[in-house]
């Protein structure tokens, strides 16, 4: 996967669970590999290791870039953490869930 | 003493408070420990905020500030919160509970002490940004910080949901947007939160706020982290006073309620 789409997927993840875990355990549990351009920031929570990012020159027209085609779909979806919320009830990601909190 | 249906003043709300919780540059904390959100992270928990928002999961410190916590220098906060993070083992800090920015002194002086901690790797401040964005200087003051990451909450998307929600004049709805956009201009690490939840934030304004965001920087939009209201203790009883019917909010289920 390349950084464009690795960032994307971040973003979506995000969605998920952006501050309760940290970027190397979410990427694992659902089989995604951080990032190379990202490894210095896989201990971190997954949207405060994008929002670190984001201050890298090198990195940051990319982040841009994919922010704004992400946020097309954010605007779109006007019940979209509820609606997470409610798919995460039904079953799949609390387990995965789980097993982040407790490998 | 703000009472219901106050329209207040942040900044006098937060000078009135700083009265009472800060003295001679110590705090008023509550408690001391690490808590697993953000993978792990010590925590110091003060007292006092500025704003009054009814689904506020904070003990009641925030609304009797005079009657809760002891007061501890910068120097024993940053002990305490080091020794917590020394006992859980993580290398991630915050002070939380109460608004961090009152006290100003207390926090820059804590914040220049946990730069020179090896076992804190990143601090991380959150805020309402009320402070903030009613000085620039501030924010300026926290810049040149390595291991300081800002975490902004916004309470609304337009001044009359700002004034419903938070007590706070709707007049002052702009500060927390001025502090993001300072927070960008002197390059501080940070990210902005938004209370979208749907029971609270209608889907119009939730659409405003993201688009606000946008127009600041649309990256930070992208990366805004949406809070869930959750049933804490505090939360149930603010609501009850708001108005609202905790068991119709949550649900009789998530109460404990069968």
């Amino acid at each position: 996967m390349g950084l464009r789409d690795a960032i994307r997927v971040l973003f979506k993840l995000c969605e998920l669970e952006g501050e309760d875990v940290v970027l190397k355990s979410l990427c694992s549990a659902f089989g995604v590999e951080v990032p190379q351009e990202l490894r210095e920031l896989k201990d971190l929570p997954p949207r405060i290791a994008l929002a670190i990012a984001y201050r890298d020159r090198n990195l940051r027209p990319l982040l841009r870039e994919v922010a704004s085609e992400f946020l097309r779909e954010k605007i779109a979806d006007p019940l979209a953490k509820q609606s997470r919320k409610e798919d995460n009830k039904k079953g799949g990601l609390n387990e995965v869930m789980c097993n982040i909190y407790d490998p | 003493m703000i009472r219901k249906g106050d329209r207040f003043d942040p900044l006098d709300v937060a000078k009135q408070t700083e009265r009472m919780v800060c003295r001679n540059g110590a705090r008023k904390y509550t408690a001391f420990y690490a808590t697993g959100v953000y993978g792990g992270i010590a925590t110091g928990y003060v007292v006092g905020c500025c704003l009054r928002c009814f689904f506020c999961w904070t003990d009641f410190s925030r609304d009797f500030p005079e009657a809760y916590g002891n007061y501890y220098t910068a120097e024993e906060a940053c002990e305490n919160i080091v020794r917590a993070a020394r006992k859980w083992r993580v290398s991630k800090a915050r002070i939380s509970g109460g608004e961090p920015t009152l006290c100003r002194k207390h926090l820059l002086e804590l914040l220049e002490l946990v730069e020179e901690r090896e076992e804190v790797k990143l601090f991380i401040l959150e805020t309402n940004g009320i402070l903030f964005g009613a000085d620039e200087s501030y924010v300026r003051d926290i810049a040149g910080l390595k291991k300081v990451y800002v975490r902004v909450s916004l309470k609304a998307g337009e001044p009359e949901a700002f004034e419903a929600r938070t007590g706070a004049s709707r007049e002052f709805f702009e500060l927390p947007f001025r502090a993001v956009k300072a927070l960008l201009d002197h390059n501080v690490k940070f990210h902005v939160a938004a209370m979208t939840d749907p029971r609270i934030m209608p889907a119009e304004e939730r659409r405003r706020l993201i688009g606000r965001l946008a127009e600041i920087d649309e990256f930070l939009a992208a990366n805004l982290e949406e809070e869930e209201c959750d049933p804490y203790e505090g939360t149930l009883v603010r609501m009850q006073i708001y108005g609202l019917d905790p068991i119709e909010f949550f649900g009789g289920k998530s109460l404990g309620f069968t």
